[in-house]
């Protein structure tokens, strides 16, 4: 067994017992690993449409052929599971070490199923796994459970654990791998939460076979080049982080500022990568396996000191621009407690926003939030965010997602969302390609899916306008289709800034022994992304939430370079569809499923 | 020419990509576990690439009774021969350091020994944190490094 | 006068975060004022032979000037040019 390490581990919470079983090889060739294999085997698995918290919805953590290996940037791994945020599925990346020794540890997947009765640890040791009892973590936060836990069982194990948020089954809870790195969109730690799984502790001293040890290193040397000839991946990455968008997003007028009613940020500067470059970064830091070294190593200073690692572009924005603010200190802080408690920042920080909005509509007041929640109320990002995780005042409220806050408060308006997941970072009224992503994304709102912010701001590989459409709906179908497959082999996004899917294919055939073609990933992933889209149709998604706020539809852009804009996505949509092979209602056709060996989806 | 491995761990950003490089070059897997290099990561983002030092004064092969432990020529790399070891491990519990192991599936001791000349960590590193370098002038891009701080430091007091 | 503003690391490069230049009528002239006063770093980067490179993403007024005249993009007083290295995030 070259790549994969062949074996799945099968975890039964309700009954605390544990199997281990052969991976389905014929589905690791067609999904790779991570996002499609865990998808492949949850719908596979699991009804559609099973509530998020019932024991039957199960909770996949997935690595990929690649993780673990000397391929380029390879130490991802994926948590899929069905979101209690959304409806949809929830498929999660995350970076840092847990991934890679979950396969020196001799484990493609581990699928968690049912909940347990109590608060309970899974503790791998190679060829050993045990559940051990938790209920003495619970409750603690992620670096204060992750030293416990290694503590209790090997302190070279990595940890992958729920903070109180997630215990707490708050809806835009994360799972955090070693402290630091969140697998944090949609909701997935509220599910691990609700199984009673604290935590997942893995260690592993074996290795991952390569099939052609010469062919697989110069696939590496390859591809090594091409990221280091990359002036993202090999300077503005390392040296700024993601975090330098701040200043170029506000230049081009698409940062969205103070829950999305305006899009230039005055101070934006004071929130961006050179500022925390210059002033709040120790260093930068690198996951497994990855030559770019994007992550921060930071702190925060004064009434919100603290130290960690971040902030990403996201969230600097999330608690930044969205909530009308321009502290550093504060974005940070803020971001450190959001690590701490187990909470993903970008669903915390624009729910934040909305209720901001709220605030100043008059729609709630103190009485609601018990304290001032006006744009740019720094000490209540603090205190929300922490509340938030316990469930405590109108925390509880925020722990619902903006989607939820907005409805309970008769305002749907101010939520931010598409199928109830919070949007990120880049107004889609001055960027119209990542609106069509947004909308066509099959979590929710989501940037990463398809970050056609790449040529439309960036102009990698090539520079669109960002108030183009025509040729926007082909692109954002490529670059969500590679994405797929990248994220399920187990390599990091990032590394497609410099990277096809040649390398990508290259690599992926030397480490696994089975020839694949850059066009072979290329169809992988739209396989995976046509077999999402048929799960969230399962459950009733349909053509109308492929859509956007109605305030990036009908509100212009009220100053800037993008002044009156609106978005477009309507208008794309059609042709999306039929670059995809749907129809009209967003449905894949039955030839689009067959070509993609798919048809078994058809009958259900 | 003798040639040395050298650490900067102010540059080792943590991607263990060193312990990936050694392990798939010498043991035919991606194994960190057995690697002869390992990263150890703390806190602030504190690095620290691990791998031997090749002592002069090498307190492995003092312990070694059958010289299986020896340092040919003048490449300055203490080399293990597989064929003279017995297997004893007092070279694990000499070395203060830790830099050197048993191998359970090879059946001898195993330290780094530079790949025989072309040490993989050091190709594979991307920041330069394991550089291979001639022995003589191993430093001299540190001093360099400081030499220009102190250049722009002189120049700010004219 | 026109601002000019630069990010990342061409602020190291330059010194600066940004800077008031005199007037001129297109970009690419604008572009050689500042190649002469901050020297060759800035030129390599900046320029490839009389061209401006594609090693630096430049907006005027907030928008590329890919899309707008390129390096012939006409500049007038009060305009705001902005200089990004080619750089990413997520």
């Amino acid at each position: 067994m070259f790549g994969w390490t062949g074996t799945v581990l099968r975890v039964n919470l309700t009954e605390g017992s544990i199997r281990k079983e052969d991976l389905d090889m014929d589905a690791a060739k067609k999904y790779l690993g991570c996002r499609g294999l865990g998808v492949y085997y949850y719908m596979k698995e699991v009804k559609p449409g099973i509530d998020a918290f019932s024991p039957k919805n199960n909770l996949i953590f997935a690595t990929g052929v690649l993780t673990g290996t000397l391929a380029t940037n390879s130490g991802r791994y994926e948590v899929v599971t069905r979101s209690p945020l959304t409806g949809a599925l929830a498929a999660s990346n995350s970076g840092g070490y847990w991934g890679p020794e979950l396969k020196y540890a001799g484990y493609d997947m581990i699928i968690f199923e049912g909940n347990s009765p109590r608060p309970v640890y899974l503790d791998i040791y190679n060829e050993k796994a045990v559940l051990r009892d938790a209920s003495h973590f619970w409750g603690m936060n992620v670096s204060e459970s992750t030293a416990g836990l290694l503590a209790e069982t090997d302190p070279d194990a990595k940890v992958a654990c729920i903070g109180p948020a997630g215990e707490n089954k708050v809806l835009i809870a994360s799972i955090m791998n070693d402290e630091h790195r969140a697998a944090g969109r949609s909701g997935v730690g509220a599910v691990m939460g609700s199984k009673n799984l604290k935590a997942v502790v893995v260690r592993g001293t074996k290795g991952i076979r390569i099939a052609d040890r010469q062919k697989f290193m110069e696939a590496v040397r390859e591809s090594r080049r091409l990221l280091s000839e990359n002036a993202v991946t090999s300077g503005g990455l390392p040296a700024y982080g993601t975090n330098v968008l701040v200043n170029i997003l506000n230049s081009v007028g698409s940062l969205p500022t103070k829950n999305y009613i305006e899009s230039c940020f005055e101070n934006a500067d004071k929130i961006g990568g050179e500022t925390l470059a210059a002033t709040r970064l120790h260093r930068n830091k690198a996951c497994a396996s990855c030559v770019i070294g994007c992550g921060r190593v930071a702190w925060s200073e004064g009434k919100f000191a603290g130290e960690g690692e971040g902030p990403e572009y996201e969230t600097a924005w999330c608690f930044g621009s969205d909530c009308g603010i321009d502290n550093l200190d504060l974005v940070n802080k803020a971001n450190f407690l959001c690590n701490e408690l187990g909470i993903d920042t970008i669903s915390m920080g624009a729910t934040i926003a909305a209720a901001m909005e709220l605030y100043e509509k008059g729609a709630i007041s103190k009485k609601e939030t018990g304290m001032e929640l006006k744009f740019g109320s720094e000490d209540a990002v603090i205190a929300l965010v922490e509340d938030t995780a316990y469930r405590r005042g109108f925390g509880n409220e925020l722990a619902e997602g903006s989607f939820r806050l907005g409805t309970k408060y008769g305002h749907p308006e101010v939520s931010m969302t598409c199928k109830k997941q919070e949007m990120p970072a880049y107004d889609p009224r001055g960027i119209q390609g990542i609106g069509l992503n947004y909308a066509t994304s099959n979590r929710g709102g989501c940037h990463v899916r398809g970050y056609t912010i790449s040529p439309e701001v960036l102009g990698l590989p090539e520079k669109l306008d960002q108030q183009s459409i025509e040729e926007k709906p082909g692109w954002v179908k490529g670059f969500q289709d590679l994405t797929a497959a990248v994220d399920s082999a187990g390599m990091c996004l990032f590394s497609t800034f410099a990277l096809g899917a040649a390398p990508i294919a290259a690599q992926i055939s030397g480490a696994s022994g089975i020839d694949f073609t850059a066009d072979d990933i290329v169809t992988a992933g739209e396989r995976i992304y046509n077999m999402e889209r048929m799960y969230n149709i399962y459950v009733g998604f349909t053509a109308a939430d492929d859509t956007l706020p109605e305030r990036m539809l009908s509100e212009p852009v009220k100053a800037g370079p993008m002044k009156g804009k609106v978005s477009r996505v309507p208008e794309m949509m059609p042709h999306y569809y039929e670059a995809r092979g749907w129809d009209k209602n967003g449905i894949p056709k039955q030839e689009k499923l067959e070509s993609l060996s798919l048809g078994y989806l058809i009958k259900k | 020419m003798e040639m040395e491995l050298i650490t900067s761990p102010e540059k080792c950003t943590g991607c263990g990509i060193c312990e990936l490089a050694c392990s798939l070059g010498n043991d035919g897997e991606c194994r960190p576990a057995t690697a002869r290099v390992n990263v150890f990561r703390f806190e602030k983002g504190s690095n620290i690439p691990m791998l031997c030092f090749q002592c002069e004064d090498a307190a492995c092969m003092s312990v070694c009774k059958t010289g299986a432990l020896n340092r040919p020529g003048n490449t300055g790399v203490v080399n293990i021969d597989p064929e003279k070891c017995i297997g004893c491990k007092m070279c694990v519990m000499a070395c203060p350091f830790g830099n050197i192991a048993f191998s359970r599936t090879a059946k001898t001791a195993i330290k780094c020994d530079h790949c025989k000349g072309e040490p993989l960590c050091a190709e594979f590193c991307p920041t330069k944190a394991i550089e291979y370098l001639h022995a003589d002038t191993a430093v001299i891009n540190r001093k360099k490094a400081f030499s220009a701080k102190m250049k722009q430091a002189l120049e700010e007091v004219k | 006068m026109i601002k000019v503003g630069f990010f990342a690391d061409i602020r190291a490069m330059v010194g600066t975060k940004e800077i008031m230049m005199p007037t001129r009528p297109s970009l690419i002239l604008l572009m050689h004022d500042l190649c002469l006063k901050y020297g060759k770093s800035f030129t390599d980067l900046c320029m490839d032979g009389d061209h401006i490179s594609r090693r630096v993403n430049i907006l005027v007024n907030g928008h590329h000037m890919l899309h707008l005249a390129q390096d012939d993009t006409e500049l007038k007083d009060g305009d705001d040019v902005r200089i990004f290295p080619v750089i990413a995030g997520g």
